[in-house]
């Protein structure tokens, strides 16, 4: 094939998956396509129902002991059993999706997003700014994420809002370089220097020739990082710098299971984990499911 | 703010470009960034344009001549040299004092895949300059203004609302330049506008830009890498090596009694358009490759690969001499 | 060659220093208090104006932030690296009584996850869309969603419900008694390890995809080669190369996943002091550790990187 086929044909994929086609007839299709990435969608999306309508579905208030059924193994009144002080396990996993999902989705929206637009100018700018952000950049990155969520969590104190920050900040360096090498890329392509020619200023470069072309990397991007964020906010909660208590997370739930004894009770150890376990698992295959979709030349990495 | 504008002498002509030179630096070391060198894309340009005077430029891939037009342009910017488009010196201009001058002086690029953003539609294309200069007026007059440019380039308007890709190559084409008339310039600026086209479709775009050009009274430099393409459409043809012009005459003289051996070169390279003339023509190949931009330049550029080289062609640099605006060449052999 | 190996050390040494002011600024400059770091919210409400100023200066909190970093950088320089809040210990002693399980956790686990991951790539590679492929595909799906610590604990239960069986909580050294230490050390490792190995084995596939659809692999498949000979000789040294870099940035998950597994398996090495530390606000043995660990991410990504360079002639032979 030759280049210019090859572009035609990405610009032909790029159309096809511009965001308001994907959302009506592109929906069908995605589903025809690819069948197993649209399952673990609808099971994302009954996870987000259940964190909604938590209290709905909760049989009992997540903070509400009963002191007739203390670490009790499952039964029909505690399909999930009870913990040490008699908590419903069932209803406490369904309210720990809350803290999960409100954490990652905020999280990632805010560090991705954050990087994205620091990996826009960093890209589109060049020079000297480009190369001071791509060491901060670095420096965030050589961090593992976990270890730098965890100090941040500590030194901000615990809480919803440090949590979410925490983790936010392990996302930037990952926004920042993936949008930044689509931006580099797409500088090279003779449209934005055409827009140049005409005459437009930065502002309108960036974002009329540059920002939708950056969209869908975002998504995957954002997608992809869903799953990661969870985990990260589950070991936070395991390690005691996440969301206190007593607030139900499935990550200081699985913390408070090793208080129930010597031996944790296997309920308490199973429920919240393969709770986090299947959502994990949802949003990553979703994410590969949209990756797939949005950029085919991506099919297949990591 | 009114840019510092000084103005040369004879505002006949719509360009004066003077000993342009354009130089990319090479950077060296592993910490501690130096420059190292420099390739000299361009190393010395001079030539005036008329109003209404197409300027044809050739040369091997290499040679600076599209980096000329883009440092005409201001879209990269110059080392050295001066140039004056409508009288205003621009060789220090930045964007925002380019912009209203850029209304006056488009480009049309090569890509005619790469240089339309695959996102918007073909109306869209066309209006953005309107938009960019703030002269799109009311609804109804900027679809009529984007009717009648597209119209103009052979586009049927109904099309308006399509997506680049869904054109071929030589539409696309058109497409950039129904978007570098929309602003009515009168320098245009063609960056090898049909070197990614099919032969056949070349022709025809080369008459759209004749028939343009006389419909509506433009000046163009038009850069292209073979003989036979300038050949219909320019008044005046100037062949470019390794970052100068060697020969700059007009167009029939060129063709009727080319001066410069690499000239003679190119021209040998155009096929004759009868199989039995093409097959016995004699053939003047040029071997090698061009001397490299970064190193010092000793003797005549084009000495190693010159079947006609002297030992003066070693050692002396020939300049360009001629009439302007006539006929110069930089070769000893002419001197 | 040799300016590249220049190169990379001095851009090494800059991450290193980069890393530590990002993890100074993390401690000091955030908004926190650092004393509600140590007191917590409780203990910071009683404190006195007197006692504070007090307990900042025997500290070293209240001195300028300047000041405060290069005493802090001469302590790691001179290998002290300062002493716990809480413990008499300093951190260089906890590093080398407790370091040492947690390489050893780190290393096998890097190990274990080439000896499960390459394989799992080849049997998909080799015999694509078979059972075994559909299995370990699935398989490789999993263990990036499972969380590592989780597993831990269920690994705690099954063995103490099949087996009865819990290991060993002290901190035994491998050649004072070799068969505890591995007890204590190879359950972690294997959680880490099967963890890595769904990445291995998700970028060795698509690496060996990759480099069979070129040219010279074709080439040695038309001489008459077998494919398994093929995917041997050709094509699996040169799939690796992708594959050793991933494991380098793995380092990191191992780093940060032996933190809450070691917290599941009450394991005493370093991970399980940085549990402790972060719990008790221990600010300068949180900061000591995040830099070691920040750092060694930092030293053995240089060390992957010019081994690859290595590896690759047309890196080599520059």
């Amino acid at each position: 094939m030759s280049d210019a086929t090859v572009q035609q044909v990405q610009d032909e994929a790029v159309v096809h998956h511009s965001l308001l086609r994907r959302m009506g007839g592109g929906l069908r299709t995605f589903v025809r396509r690819s069948p197993m990435s649209a399952f673990w969608g609808v099971i994302a999306a009954l996870i987000i129902v259940m964190a909604i309508i938590a209290p709905v579905l909760a049989p009992y208030p997540p903070l509400k002991s009963d002191f007739r059924a203390m670490t009790k193994a499952p039964t029909e009144r505690h399909w999930f059993g009870t913990d040490q002080i008699g908590r419903d396990t069932l209803s406490r996993v369904i309210y720990g999706s809350r803290a999960s999902l409100t954490v990652a989705v905020s999280a990632v929206v805010l560090g991705t997003t954050l990087g994205a637009f620091w990996g826009l100018a960093s890209g589109y700018f060049g020079g000297r700014f480009d190369l001071v952000s791509q060491r901060i950049m670095e420096f965030l990155q050589s961090f593992p994420d976990l270890i730098l969520a965890m100090a941040i969590a500590m030194a901000l104190g615990a809480g919803f809002g440090t949590v979410i920050v925490a983790i936010a900040i392990t996302r930037i360096p990952f926004g920042g370089r993936v949008i930044r090498s689509v931006v580099l890329s797409l500088k090279e392509r003779a449209f934005v220097e055409a827009a140049r020619g005409l005459g437009a200023s930065h502002t309108r470069m960036m974002l009329r020739h540059i920002l939708p072309q950056c969209i869908a990397p975002y998504l995957v991007l954002a997608t992809t990082h869903l799953g990661v964020a969870i985990i990260i906010e589950a070991s936070l909660g395991f390690l005691g710098v996440g969301i206190p208590p007593p607030q139900p997370t499935w990550g200081n739930m699985l913390a408070d299971s090793l208080n129930a004894g010597l031996i944790p009770p296997w309920w308490l150890v199973l429920f919240p984990g393969g709770a986090i376990t299947l959502t994990v698992l949802a949003f990553n295959l979703l994410g590969d499911g949209i990756r797939d979709a949005l950029d085919p030349r991506l099919r297949g990495t990591a | 703010m009114q840019p510092p504008a000084s103005t040369m002498p004879d505002a006949d002509d719509i360009l004066r470009v003077e000993d342009l030179k354009v130089h990319f630096p090479i950077t060296r070391g592993a910490v501690f960034r130096r420059q190292a060198g420099a390739v000299r894309a361009v190393d010395g340009v001079t030539f005036t344009l008329a109003r209404g005077e197409t300027l044809g430029v050739v040369g091997e891939s290499g040679c600076g001549k599209s980096t000329t037009g883009l440092a005409i342009a201001r879209m990269v910017t110059p080392t050295a040299g001066r140039i004056a488009f409508e009288g205003v010196d621009i060789t220090d201009f930045d964007q925002d004092h380019m912009r209203p001058l850029r209304r006056r002086m488009q480009m049309v690029y090569q890509d005619p895949y790469g240089s339309l953003n695959p996102r918007m539609k073909v109306r869209d294309i066309i209006a953005e300059p309107l938009e960019v200069h703030g002269i799109a007026g009311g609804r109804a007059a900027l679809k009529e203004r984007i009717a009648a440019s597209m119209a103009m380039t052979g586009l049927a308007p109904a099309m308006a609302d399509r997506y680049p890709h869904e054109f071929s190559g030589g539409q696309r084409q058109r497409i950039g330049i129904a978007r570098a008339l929309v602003l009515e310039p009168s320098l245009v600026i063609c960056d090898e506008p049909v070197s990614a086209l099919d032969v056949s479709i070349q022709a025809q775009i080369v008459n759209l830009f004749v028939d343009l050009r006389d419909r509506l009274g433009l000046s163009y430099i038009f850069i292209a890498h073979d003989l036979a393409v300038v050949r219909h459409i320019s008044h005046r043809i100037a062949v470019m090596y390794l970052g100068r012009i060697v020969e700059i005459a007009r167009r029939d003289d060129l063709y009727r009694d080319p001066l410069h051996p690499y000239t003679k070169a190119l021209m040998a390279a155009i096929p004759i358009p009868d199989p039995e003339l093409e097959a016995t023509r004699p053939r003047q190949i040029v071997q090698g490759e061009p001397p490299s931009a970064t190193g010092p330049r000793v003797g005549c550029a084009f000495h190693r690969r010159c079947p006609a080289a002297m030992p003066r062609c070693a050692q002396e640099d020939p300049v360009l001499m001629g009439t302007p605006g006539e006929r110069a060449v930089a070769c000893h052999l002419h001197d | 060659m040799y300016a590249y190996i220049a190169r990379r050390i001095v851009f090494g040494l800059l991450t290193v220093i980069g890393v530590s002011i990002v993890i100074f600024v993390v401690m000091r400059v955030l908004p926190g208090d650092p004393l509600l770091a140590v007191l917590g919210p409780e203990g910071l409400q009683k404190l006195s104006d007197a006692d504070r100023a007090k307990y900042m200066a025997d500290l070293g909190l209240s001195d300028p932030l300047i000041v405060q970093y290069l005493r802090w950088m001469r302590d790691v320089a001179s290998g002290t690296f300062g002493t716990s809040f809480f413990r008499s210990e300093s951190v260089a002693d906890m590093i080398v009584r407790r370091g040492p399980l947690t390489a050893e956790i780190a290393l096998f686990s890097v190990v274990l996850s080439w000896i499960v991951g390459i394989p799992v790539a080849l049997i998909s590679v080799l015999r694509p869309n078979s059972f075994g492929d559909t299995i370990a595909r699935f398989l490789s799906i999993l263990f990036l969603a499972v969380p590592g610590f989780w597993v831990g604990m269920l690994i705690i239960l099954a063995m103490l419900f099949w087996f009865g069986y819990r290991p060993p909580l002290t901190n035994i050294p491998f050649w004072e008694d070799p068969w505890s230490n591995l007890q204590i050390v190879l359950p972690p490792a294997i959680v880490l390890g099967l963890g890595q190995a769904a990445y291995i084995a998700r970028m060795a596939r698509s690496s060996l995809l990759e480099v069979i659809r070129e040219d010279y692999v074709r080439t040695a498949r038309a001489k008459g080669l077998s494919g398994r000979l093929v995917v041997g000789l050709h094509a699996l040294p040169n799939a690796m190369l992708p594959v050793i870099t991933l494991s380098g940035i793995l380092m990191g998950f191992v780093l940060a996943g032996s933190v809450p597994v070691e917290r599941a398996f009450a394991t005493p090495g370093l991970g399980y002091a940085m549990f402790i530390a972060v719990n008790e606000r221990d600010i300068f043995v949180v900061q000591n550790l995040v830099f070691l660990y920040a750092s060694v991410f930092v030293v053995l990504n240089i060390l992957i990187d010019l081994t690859t360079a290595w590896l690759d002639p047309r890196i080599r032979l520059q």
